[in-house]
């Protein structure tokens, strides 16, 4: 875990404290690395692309592909020039915000692929955000019945539901909610290309309930666990003794000492679901980056590939940065070395 | 069945429907209880409404350019958008749409197009003969050639002239008395008008462009120019892209798409379980088996037979595609007038199998069978034969490849494999397929009984005689040849009850090649 | 030096309570049937015994495939494919993850930035999507499917290793051997990977029901397994079209998917509760803990 790796690093204790802002630190040196990352991933999925066996022009040529034909559109496409070269157009061009047109029907990348960057962010942070809350509340309530019956189903559902792949429980939903058993929601959710997901939540509802449900299980252990870690630590039986209502104690006093370690979790909760929403989009012909990444790979679409990954890249790298940033300021002592 | 080449062109005007027959093929030896298969039970046409289709097959390389229309829903926008010189009726036969009249010259080297008049563009521009040189310029442009080109290739596009406004003559260096029928495939003779361009296409079909993104929807509406009065009825067409077979069902089952296209047998008493109908159309497409004839194992024609006869051909229909479709004879071309039904039905004979792979010394014979999900069922069928070879000893080692690498630097090369084909007349097809010069050649034959046969056809228009030679030709075909042709698959769409007007096209094509002009929603 | 038996000692353990048989069962059942599935399937996997997607019957127990195969032989012979990829896919991620984790926090310095940026660059990837991608880009085959997901979990593991191991490096015991001159080698392997067993185990098992998961996924997308190979996860993938026709071709497989990875966190549960008590030290380093914790619940 990152916040363990930040924490053993070997600063010796006079070059720490001669530093007054950590976090601040922490932020523009993970950034730095972040985009050097950036860099090294692009040009790994570069050169992986260069070993295809087929490319964009035979993905696009189907069966009219003569030699001919294929050759004619290899030389139009920029596809004959030596790879080095095609990179480096691609990278000066992204230096300037252009990231090239798609090889498989010449829009500019940014059009094809802008659209869905919002449309995936709003089930990533909608999932991630409603997950967040069940698990947490889940996993205090669990951790305040320790051993209850409560707990013990909670418990074991919670196993059930992390041993089914992602694509069962989005079935089982459609069937259930939407196509077979009862009509209350749609069983895909496609809108016009231009308008925002919001515009018709319903739609949104079964996608989001399938990583909702997915997630839930991870989120809600961690908190029980540390719930009863903090639950069992001296600074809360004092206030139980003290006499506190239990319901003050969980929150007050027990909470804010569990949040670390979940932080943690709750990072990796939204990094999962970045991966996660490929099965979804694809399951429910939800128009994002999932689902457009799944057809650029297809059609062999390299500079469209290249946008998503990087996308994606910089989306896992902010996370990353976001949840040490956060679980550092959190909890301070983590801030000093360890004795 | 004599008829002259003039003559079957006169066969329909335009737009009018030669209804096909529901319920046109039994689903035997499946044991399903499917409901009879309506064309239409959605009353008289009623202007209006938006038509939702829910379709698969498209991705990114979407394209609104009838010159590089590629795949089965290109067409869903082509087929409405623009309109050819010669299209097909639902029976797969030629008929006129915006040409008046196409005829050869005695020895086939010179046709002459004459365009109706009174059709104009969505850009207000009135159809001439300039239009459509320019189209066959585009299509045979050297550097960009178009899809059709490789049909088309005997056409010298630069000797093309115009002999007045409305009229064409298109001279061809080499005899072509096949031109007219080339012009009915799709993608052939889509006229585009002069300066056309891709950014705000234009054509002469009954709906115009309204919004297109590539992979995921696009949107056309009514053309109130449209030629043909009291067409179209729909006010507009929505497209949505789909990735998946099961949320396209899903979705026409929640009611969000009024039609949906290529679905497999398997959803068909799920889709009408719950009150939606099915089209089914006995598809003219066609996906062979290819067995390359110069090298390698199958350059001996004993084993080339053998594999013809382990196949099940009815069992893997069965299989494949829930017993529709129509069972194949190794040869091409089924609803041609050329077609030669005469000769015997191929089945299965696993001892004549096992006798001829004997002579050729191949008793334990191992292949490798390179397939790809290039169309619906490929995959599943590649299995099936398999395990049907198994029978006579034969072991098969499927190879499943992705499809750019099936149709990257080894495609027409490949050993043993399969491709798929849209559907295609007698003649034309050969001149793609199965001669030395054709473009797709995959089973690499060069037989020069049959080329000189071919020259023979080719430059001929007298009808009688041309199917004279092309029985003959299909005869060696039906001996010799690389192809396993055990079946022409079915076409199977779904839409809702209150769609009207959809009519099975024997096309390969679906939702009835699309004639999206002549549905309404009622 | 009593170092060995302590791992042996953990599991036995762990066996030892409710916890641990339970899973041990579960999981050793699933894998029962995916060994001698095949010795006992009725049909081969291969041939046609009913139509397509047809109901459960005396012919065929569990009903037809998209083919009309016999759903329950294709399930007996479908597990120990997908069982032993995933297997050796979390071994070799496992192992390596672990070495790069080990070497990272002892040697330090330009070792630790190095592997360290590595795991970076392939931890800013979405597990399935850099298998997806890896796959796609060269070809679904077996070995490479195997390879995708071993790389994918290598950064995590050794992540999780290098802070245990940073950890007990810190320690006393370990400071002294250095000071006595004693080889860095022999230090990791006796005393430094020892302590590390727990950690291990517990992400052994984690990342073996990542590993199903990640494959099935695969296979459901299209990108895992090919036809006409019997796997679960292209049972799932292939016959998905008729689910409400006959379901059994989908249930099944992911039933005994979810068995099995219920079987192994189970286990893995047990194990991580076994082995809070080892080692006689009055604090746990903190990672160990926060592992063991996560999955005790």
């Amino acid at each position: 875990m990152t916040t363990a790796t930040e924490a053993t690093e070997r600063v010796g204790p006079t070059s720490k404290a001669a530093r007054p802002h950590p976090i601040r630190d922490l932020v523009i040196k993970r950034s730095l690395i972040g985009i050097l990352t950036l860099v090294l991933v692009s040009i790994l999925i570069f050169a992986a692309t260069q070993t295809l066996p087929g490319n964009a022009a035979s993905a696009v040529l189907l069966n009219t592909a003569t030699p001919q034909r294929l050759h004619a559109l290899e030389v139009q496409l920029g596809l004959t020039r030596p790879a080095v070269e095609q990179y480096w157009t691609w990278l000066t061009g992204v230096l300037h915000g252009n990231f090239g047109k798609s090889l498989a029907n010449g829009q500019p990348v940014s059009t094809l692929i802008g659209g869905r960057i919002l449309n995936s962010l709003v089930l990533v942070v909608l999932a991630g955000a409603i997950g967040t809350l069940i698990g947490v509340g889940l996993g205090v309530l669990a951790a305040a019945r320790r051993d209850s019956v409560f707990d013990h189903v909670l418990s074991v559902t919670s196993l059930g539901v992390t041993a089914l792949p992602e694509f069962v429980v989005a079935v089982v939903l459609v069937i259930f909610f939407a196509a077979v058993v009862i009509h209350w929601f749609p069983a895909v959710s496609v809108f016009a290309p231009g308008t925002p997901p919001w515009s018709n939540p319903r739609e949104l509802v079964l996608p989001v309930a399938t990583l909702v449900i997915v997630v839930v299980p991870y989120v809600f252990r961690m908190m029980r666990a540390s719930m009863i870690d903090a639950l069992e630590s001296d600074y809360v039986q004092m206030a139980q003794l003290k006499g506190v209502p239990k319901w003050r104690v969980l929150l007050f006093h027990a909470l804010p000492n569990a949040i670390a370690p979940t932080i943690q979790v709750i990072g990796l909760t939204f990094l999962y679901l970045a991966g996660g929403v490929v099965v979804v989009e694809y399951l429910f012909n939800y128009p994002g980056l999932g689902q457009a990444l799944v057809g650029a790979v297809s059609d062999r679409d390299i500079p469209q590939i290249q946008a998503i990954v990087l996308v994606l890249a910089a989306f896992y790298i902010a996370v990353n940065i976001l949840t040490d940033v956060i679980a550092l300021a959190v909890s301070p002592r983590r801030r000093l070395p360890r004795s | 069945m004599t008829f002259s080449r003039r003559d079957f062109l006169k066969a329909g005007l335009a737009g009018s429907l030669a209804v096909g027959a529901g319920g046109l093929l039994s689903a035997c030896g499946t044991g399903n209880t499917i409901k009879a298969f309506t064309t239409s039970t959605a009353g008289k046409p009623r202007y209006g409404g938006t038509l939702r289709a829910g379709l698969t097959g498209g991705s990114t390389a979407d394209t609104l350019d009838p010159i590089s229309a590629i795949t089965n829903v290109d067409f869903s926008r082509i087929d409405n958008l623009y309109e050819p010189l010669i299209g097909l009726t639902p029976d797969a036969q030629p008929m006129y749409v915006l040409a008046e009249e196409v005829t050869p010259n005695a020895k086939a080297t010179e046709w002459t197009i004459r365009v109706k008049q009174g059709i104009t563009f969505h850009n207000g521009k009135t159809l001439t003969a300039d239009d459509v040189i320019y189209t066959f310029q585009q299509i045979l442009n050297p550097k960009t050639p178009g899809s059709a080109a490789a049909g088309l290739a005997s056409v010298d596009a630069k000797a093309m002239t115009k002999l007045d406004a409305y009229t064409a003559r298109i001279p061809c260096s080499t005899p072509f008395a096949t031109f007219a029928e080339a012009l009915a495939i799709p993608g052939y003779s889509d006229i585009i008008p002069v300066g056309f361009d891709l950014a705000a296409p234009a054509g002469t079909g009954p709906f115009k462009v309204k919004s297109f993104s590539p992979g995921t929807q696009s949107t056309f509406v009514r053309y109130d120019g449209y030629w043909q009065s009291g067409l179209p009825y729909l006010d507009e067409i929505v497209i949505t892209d789909y990735s998946d077979q099961t949320s396209q069902v899903n979705a026409l089952l929640a009611g969000q798409v009024d039609v949906v296209n290529l679905l497999s047998a398997d959803v068909i008493s799920e889709v009408q379980g719950e009150g939606k109908n099915i089209l089914l159309s006995a598809g003219g497409g066609w996906n062979p088996f290819t067995m390359r004839v110069d090298t390698g194992t199958f350059s001996d024609v004993r084993i080339r037979q053998a594999m013809r006869l382990v196949v099940d051909r009815q069992q893997m229909l069965d299989l494949v595609f829930g017993g529709f479709g129509t069972v194949g004879n190794d040869l091409f071309g089924i609803w041609a007038p050329e077609y030669d039904h005469s000769l015997p039905q191929r089945h299965q004979d696993i001892d004549q199998a096992r006798s001829l792979l004997k002579a050729a010394g191949a008793e334990d014979l191992h292949v490798t069978l390179v397939t790809s999900d290039i169309a619906q069922g490929t995959v599943l069928a590649a299995q099936v034969f398999a395990q049907q070879a198994s029978q006579a000893g034969v072991t098969v080692n499927v190879e499943d490849v992705t499809v750019d690498e099936f149709y990257g630097t080894n495609y027409l090369k490949w050993q043993f494999a399969q491709d798929y084909w849209f559907y295609n007349f007698y003649l034309p097809q050969v001149s793609l397929a199965t001669l030395p010069t054709a473009s797709f050649n995959e089973t690499h034959w060069d037989n020069s009984r049959y080329n000189s046969l071919y020259a023979q056809a080719i430059a001929t228009t007298d009808t009688s005689l041309s199917i004279e030679l092309a029985h003959e030709m299909q005869q060696i075909e039906y001996n010799e040849g690389g192809y396993i042709i055990p079946f022409f698959p079915p076409v199977i769409d779904g839409f809702g009850a209150n769609v009207g007007g959809l009519v099975p096209s024997k096309s390969g094509l679906s939702l009835g090649a699309y004639d999206f002009k002549n549905v309404w929603l009622s | 030096m009593a170092r060995r038996p302590e791992v042996i000692a953990v599991l036995g353990r762990a066996v030892r309570t409710p916890r641990g048989t339970a899973g041990l069962v579960i999981a050793g059942l699933v894998v029962l049937v995916a060994v001698i599935g095949p010795a006992v399937a009725p049909y081969s996997a291969t041939e046609f015994v009913t139509a397509p997607f047809a109901r459960a019957s005396s012919v065929a127990w569990l009903g037809g495939d998209v083919l009309g195969r016999d759903v329950l032989s294709r399930t007996l012979d479908g597990g120990w494919q997908l069982l032993a990829m995933a297997a050796v896919a979390t071994a070799l991620g496992v192992v390596v993850g672990a070495v790069l984790g080990v070497m990272a926090a002892y040697y330090g310095g330009l070792w630790d930035s190095l592997i360290m940026r590595a795991v970076d660059v392939i931890l800013a990837f979405p597990q399935l999507v850099f298998a997806l991608l890896l796959v796609s880009i060269l070809g679904p085959k077996i070995w490479l499917i195997v390879l995708a997901v071993a790389i994918s979990h290598a950064p995590q593991v050794a992540r999780v290793t290098r802070s245990a191991a940073l950890d007990i490096s810190e320690r006393d015991f370990v400071k002294a051997m250095q000071i006595l001159g004693i080889p860095g080698r022999r230090i990791i392997r006796r005393d430094v990977l020892p302590n590390l067993t727990s950690v291990l185990m517990v992400e052994i098992g984690l990342r073996l029901t990542y590993s199903m998961l990640v494959i099935a996924g695969l296979s459901f997308l299209g990108f895992g397994l090919q036809p006409p190979a019997a796997s679960w996860g292209l049972m799932i993938n292939e016959n998905r079209v008729g689910l409400i026709a006959n379901p059994w071709g989908v249930l099944m497989p992911a039933i005994l998917i979810a068995l099995f990875t219920i079987g192994v966190n189970t286990f893995t549960d047990a194990v991580a509760r076994a082995s809070l008590g080892v080692g006689g030290r009055a604090t746990e380093p903190e990672p160990i803990a926060l592992v063991a914790r996560e999955v005790t619940g």
